[in-house]
């Protein structure tokens, strides 16, 4: 008894003595605590760990700027979004909701106000206290100030084009109005917050002295690392172009394992900028990274050297990643230009889109294009997403009860479109329209894109199996979308990212949404089915009950497969990723969260 | 200038002295002849050529055609030894692909209960050859006594289970054509500019050489990128952007060549039989196609040639940086490119042999150009 | 000599400005801009994009917006933003030491090269058809055939999979091993840069060795059968001197112009290399900003080419002048 309080007073000592050196004097009283190796949480496969060391990981593309507000690119906001913190965040490993910033919130019985209560004794990376100012700056004059570009605005615009308003109550309190109930507003008030001492100048708003739009160029990539400020675990210290981003610990992190150790375990954490994935395979393979996200073609090679070299590579081929792929079918084909007649009449036909469905043999996509490590997708809403159809309930386990499965059949296919009409009518092997002509339709994607042409090749192919002639022509990614918006393609595979909030897609599914853009016609007009998922997404933000909001999702998910099927699903990676085994907490890797793509970069450690 | 002459043997005794002057060619070819480098090099041309010319025949399948189970393949073991014994007509085994969940690697087994032998002049996928005769004999491909027939990769599959040789011999044909396209659509532009610009001098030469200038002054590669993106906003059929390519490439070649043509035109045009020529009333137009052309076409042969590896593998390098033929035509620039990963190397190298075709006809095209420099140097026109 | 380069000089400017405007259309023709990939995000509305393209005047005609980028050249020197840094063009382009690094790697490449390709010439043309003479031409135009990105990858690949660097503490592609990338100068940084930079010499050098060699080949015999030669040999002068003090001189004469002619050929022919093995240069920022569709920065990079393209034919003649006392400009 008598050793074990010696040993934990030493303890105690080491670590108050460490917490001195490295910024807070003891750990703040609304520290956020991660229960790492705590039974009956999230982390109860992970371990507290010890600090130091240098961690290296590698990315494709360099920053462009460290301002996260203006940011349009993920290879600016992997490092702003370590160096940021929000209200609110999404737990890495079971992608529900939890308090960040704010350690807790209430809800108005209407719905239509949230009240934030904010983590006191905070302090910036740069020792300044962190308070409901910061907040109120970070909405309203910067994601809710016109003058600043930003793409955050877009997430925050209410279903009636108002904006929430936020007030400050106190110093550590907050209060977000809106003018109707708007589910997923919680979410999107986790935006990062940016700490107002350091900004404010450049505002034109708050600092008439600058001309408007200074914001939009502050900190830059010139702009001297030792003025960058945040919340986050780490903040950038050095920049190289084309050569890496050496991030360094936040001395006030509010993150502490249940040791009371402060986090990040890391002193530094390095990301290299490398120019293709070989290279970062190769230097993963040669021991100069730590952790590396991984292709499917690399996965026999990395697997055949697991033991040797001391790394584990995680592959989970049920376990797929955000984002969906698919091809686009355009029922506006020629209607501006009175055009394509043809097409577009059997483009409007359900039972041509169906057909395109049957002709897409996933397996052989998965199998060689993917290694097999790929699943079929069926749903515009992630796999990973508490409203998944796929899933019992909200949160609940992925069974595929309700899948809507259109299985690679070309007997099927040919049914389906013999029922509509679509047959050869003069002798040549390929299938006519009723006037004769033969049906030759262009499937476009971007070029380049190895993954995306194959999906083409094999899908053409398959067609023409069954005497459906579709030429594949590889276009520039931006005359693809000049397509899409112009409503000029007429077959097209792409992929659209994804993410837990099923309403992330209204802007795609929404007869009158910006990027509906395989039936644009249909904002002035919309077909039975479009009408019906206009209401269920509306239906869906309205109601704060997810489990409700989930029924809704999930007829909706189901709809748009089986009876609208504008978009034709492929398949959808899995998750494939690997860590020298020398990093702690590396097992914890999921599609959202890895040690070298942030989200575990502040619990992991080496062992 | 004379930089790559040859050293002149003396006539050994015996030689029989002829003085019947043979014609420039002769002499180019009889000097070439001994060029032994330059011989090899040629001899692989012709068969380079041939083999593209008669793609489709000599490949056992169309190159679109995917089979699927056949995805990433090895190269075929053609076999010549079974229990029954040896055999001098190589055989074949049907093979079964599985995939192997522990490693992730395909793992193909052979059939071992069938042969399936090489046979000559088979009938397979119908084509047209020369885009002429309808036909569907194929050079060759694998069948058993009984007429059934089984996969013959004889560089292996790519991941789709399309015949690599297949795609080696159609790909020959975008790769070996682009350079004579370039030369074919920049040549008359820098023969006729860079030649009115050397023979006649004054005004017409000083705006000539500035309007060449101005794409001199165009960065080569950076250049061709930019054409390439404006290129690739057209959506154009996989034919057109190899024509895009070519254009792209002329573009930024022709003017250079201009600039020499026109140095060797003015050298020429100074010479005293032109001079003498001229003295005695002939035309501009006899001058020139009875004086000066005759000169200046060795060289352009030997531009030609050197300047087709060059093409060769700027067509290669634009499919590294995404602006080459692209799917579904293929070329060997394309097919190197898609295979050059370090899965490629590592896991499928057999799929890096496109890439030993690069190597082999640019080397092919060199020692010829070479050699033909040697040649023609005689006559101290280069 | 001065008013030439003066006048040659001046010359440039309307040469830069024609250069300026193609490759102003030819960004044109290239389809959508540097906004056509945001409009990809299912969370960003259509306004929010309309906005952003005027602000970037995105949305004007392409001669007004060419009009007005010259014009603040020519007002301010003031060569136009990066979308996606937000920082003047040529901040972007060489920014971090690329500019430095492009002219490191280009003039120890193209130094080498030289070094090793000269005395190969000599060696080819005093033993000509000799099976050497056959042996190094081939190899040199070995080295010519491989292509560029898949000679750089399989260097590297051969690092790290077959001699294992990395079980000796060694690093592939990049300038530095992660341990020196923060560490202060040392005998043992510059050592450890000189073992990344390597593979971009094998790379580049090997690709412009075989012209070389052949010039120099060629020029040499050229020497060795002209009169003067001849009489050396003739007053039975020994025969290495004959060559290395009056042949070689004058045969390298032609070659020295060449050194002008291939600085540009550097500076934007190892983007292929540069990318492959990690290198921080000016040409991998040119190319990236193509991708994205950066205007200004690629104009920023076009016109640096180009610059350089001239500045390297000047160089040549300037350098063929001083070498050939024949050769006089006014």
């Amino acid at each position: 008894m008598k050793k074990t309080v010696l040993v934990l007073l030493g303890l105690l000592l080491v670590f108050s003595a460490l917490a001195i050196a490295q910024g807070y004097e003891t750990m703040p009283a609304d520290a956020k605590i991660i229960p790492l190796g705590q039974a009956d949480t999230p982390y109860a496969d992970a371990q507290p760990g010890v600090r130091g060391g240098i961690f290296y990981c590698a990315t494709i593309s360099n920053p462009k700027k460290w301002n996260d507000v203006t940011a349009h690119e993920t290879s600016t906001t992997q490092y702003t979004g370590l160096m940021l913190e929000g209200l609110i965040s999404t737990n890495p490993v079971t992608v529900a909701i939890e308090p960040e910033l704010a350690k807790s919130w209430d809800v108005s019985e209407d719905g239509l106000t949230i009240t934030f209560h904010l983590r006191q004794g905070l302090k910036w990376s740069d020792g300044e206290p962190f308070t409901a100012d910061d907040v109120i700056f970070s909405f309203n004059d910067l994601y809710l100030n016109e003058d600043v570009e930003t793409d955050t605005r877009d997430i925050l615009v209410l279903p009636d084009d108002s904006y929430p308003v936020v007030t400050k109550i106190d110093d550590y309190t907050v209060q977000v109005t809106t003018s109707v109930v708007f589910r997923p507003i919680l979410n999107s008030m986790g935006a990062n917050i940016l700490p107002k001492h350091a900004l404010a100048q450049y505002v034109h708003k708050l600092n008439p002295d600058v001309p408007v739009g200074t914001f939009n160029s502050a900190w830059g990539l010139d702009t001297d690392p030792s003025e960058l400020v945040g919340m986050g675990p780490f903040i950038v210290e050095s920049y190289t172009p084309d050569q890496n981003v050496t991030m360094r610990r936040n001395p006030y992190y509010y993150h502490y394992d249940p040791n009371g150790v402060q986090l990040p375990y890391f002193d530094k954490y390095v990301v290299l900028t490398v120019a293709s994935q070989d290279v970062s395979l190769l230097k993963f393979r040669n021991g100069e990274l730590d952790a590396l996200g991984i292709r499917a073609a690399d996965v026999p090679i990395l697997k055949s050297e697991e033991a040797q070299k001391g790394f584990t590579v995680l592959v989970n081929p049920d376990l797929p990643n955000y984002g969906t792929s698919w091809i686009g079918i355009n029922e506006d084909i020629g209607l501006a230009e009175g055009t394509h007649d043809n097409e577009r009449a059997l483009f409007r036909t359900r039972d041509f889109r169906a057909a395109l469905a049957h002709l897409v043999d996933k397996q052989a996509i998965i199998d060689s294009l993917y290694n097999g490590l790929a699943v079929p997708q069926w749903s515009p809403v992630s796999y990973l997403s508490p409203f998944y159809a796929g899933r019992d309930y909200y949160g609940g386990p992925v069974t595929e009860k309700d899948a809507v499965i259109f299985e690679y059949s070309l007997d099927k296919a040919a049914e389906l479109l013999d029922g509509i009409g679509i047959v050869d009518r003069d002798g040549d092997g390929w299938r006519d329209y009723e006037d004769g002509t033969r049906v030759e339709i262009e499937l476009n994607t971007n070029a380049g894109n190895t993954v995306r042409e194959g999906i083409c090749l094999i899908v053409a192919d398959r067609a023409a199996k069954i005497g459906l002639k579709l030429n594949f022509v590889p276009v520039d990614f931006n005359t693809l979308v000049n397509k899409l918006f112009a409503s000029t393609g007429e077959l097209i595979i792409l992929g659209l990212t994804g993410g837990p909030e099923p309403n992330n897609g209204a802007n795609v599914y929404k007869s009158d949404g910006g990027l509906h853009f395989w039936h644009y016609s249909a904002a002035d007009n919309p077909t039975e089915v479009e009408k019906k998922i206009d209401e269920l997404l509306d239906a869906g933000v309205s109601t704060l009950d997810n489990d409700k909001a989930f029924e809704i999702y999930k007829e909706y998910q189901i709809t748009l497969a089986k009876d609208d099927l504008g978009l034709v699903y492929t398949v959808n990676s899995a998750f494939t990723y690997a860590y020298y085994n020398k990093v702690g907490n590396g097992n914890l890797s999921s599609p959202v969260a890895t040690p070298g793509g942030g989200g575990l970069a502040d619990i992991c450690y080496f062992k | 200038m004379g930089l790559f002459r040859r050293e002149k043997e003396p006539p050994r005794e015996g030689d029989k002295q002829e003085y019947v002057s043979p014609s420039q060619w002769k002499m180019i070819w009889r000097a070439f002849r001994k060029h032994r480098l330059g011989n090899v090099g040629m001899a692989i041309i012709l068969v380079l050529i041939v083999g593209a010319v008669f793609a489709e025949f000599f490949a056992p399948y169309d190159y679109k055609d995917q089979y699927n189970s056949y995805s990433f393949s090895p190269p075929s073991t053609l076999h010549f030894r079974s229990e029954s014994g040896f055999s001098l007509r190589p055989f074949v085994y049907k093979t079964k692909r599985t995939f192997d969940r522990e490693t992730y690697r395909p793992v193909f087994t052979e059939d071992t209960s069938k042969k399936y032998y090489i046979r000559l002049f088979v009938r397979g996928s119908e084509y047209r050859l020369l885009g002429l005769f309808k036909t569907n004999i194929h050079f060759f491909g694998a069948r058993s006594e009984d007429g059934d027939e089984a996969m013959v990769f004889l560089f292996g599959a790519d991941a789709y289970g399309r015949d690599l040789f297949t795609r080696v011999m159609i790909g020959g044909r975008i790769s070996l054509a682009v350079g004579p396209f370039v030369i074919l659509l920049g040549f008359p532009i820098s023969i006729f500019l860079g030649g009115i610009s050397g023979y006649y001098g004054g005004g017409v030469d000083m705006f000539l050489q500035r309007f060449g200038e101005v794409f001199m002054a165009i960065p080569g590669l950076p250049i061709l990128l930019v054409i390439g993106a404006a290129l690739s906003g057209f959506g154009l059929s996989a034919v057109l952007v190899f024509f895009g390519i070519i254009g792209a490439l002329t573009i930024v070649s022709w003017a250079g060549m201009a600039r020499v043509i026109r140095g060797q035109v003015l050298a020429i045009r100074q010479m005293d039989f032109v001079s003498s020529a001229k003295a005695a009333g002939a035309s501009d137009v006899r001058i020139i196609i009875r004086h000066i052309a005759p000169n200046v076409t060795s060289y352009l042969v030997v531009a030609a040639t050197l300047t087709i590896p060059g093409m060769m593998l700027s067509e290669a390098a634009l499919s590294f940086l995404g602006y080459g033929i692209h799917e579904p035509m293929t070329s060997w620039g394309q097919l190197l490119n898609a295979a050059t990963n370090i899965s490629g190397i590592q896991e499928h190298p057999w799929l890096l042999i496109p890439g030993v075709f690069i190597v082999i006809s640019v080397l092919a095209f060199n020692f010829m150009g070479d050699a033909l420099r040697d040649a023609v140097d005689p006559f101290s026109i280069v | 000599m001065i008013t030439y380069i003066v006048r040659r000089t001046l010359y440039m400017l309307p040469l830069l400005i024609i250069v300026s405007l193609i490759s102003f259309l030819l960004i044109y023709i290239m389809p959508g801009d540097y906004l056509t990939r945001a409009q990809m995000n299912p969370q960003v509305t259509q306004e929010t994009l309309a906005q952003m393209r005027a602000a970037y005047g995105l949305d004007q005609s392409v001669l007004v917006q060419y009009w007005l980028w010259l014009k603040q050249i020519i007002l301010h020197g003031n060569f136009g933003m990066s979308f996606e840094t937000m920082r003047p063009v040529f901040w972007t382009l060489f920014m971090g030491g690329r500019l430095m690094w492009t002219i490191i790697v280009s003039l120890t490449t193209m130094l080498l090269t030289w070094m090793i390709s000269i005395p190969l010439g000599i060696y080819s043309a005093t033993h000509q058809y000799k099976p050497s003479d056959h042996t190094l031409t081939f190899f040199g135009f070995l080295g010519l055939s491989i292509p560029n990105f898949f000679f750089a990858l399989v260097l590297l690949w051969l690092l790290v999979a077959v001699f294992k660097v990395g079980n000796h503490g060694l690093g592939v592609g990049g300038l530095f091993d992660n341990r020196f990338i923060a560490a202060p100068w040392s005998l043992a940084k510059f050592g450890n840069l000189l073992w990344h930079i390597w593979p971009a010499w094998l790379v580049i050098g090997t690709s412009g060795m075989a012209g070389l060699i052949r010039y120099m080949r060629g020029s040499l015999l050229d020497t060795l059968s002209l009169q003067y030669v001849q009489t050396a040999r003739a007053k039975g002068l020994p025969e290495r001197t004959v060559i290395y003090k009056h042949a070689v001189r004058n045969a390298i004469n032609p070659l020295v112009s060449m050194l002008g002619m291939s600085l540009p050929g550097l500076v934007s022919g190892s983007l292929i290399t540069a990318i492959v093995l990690n290198l921080p240069t000016v040409e991998r920022a040119f190319f990236s900003a193509l991708q994205m569709q950066d205007q200004y920065v690629i104009m920023g990079g076009l016109l640096f080419f180009s610059l350089f393209l001239l500045l390297g034919n000047l160089i040549a003649d300037i350098l063929l002048a001083w070498v050939d006392p024949r050769i006089r400009y006014s």
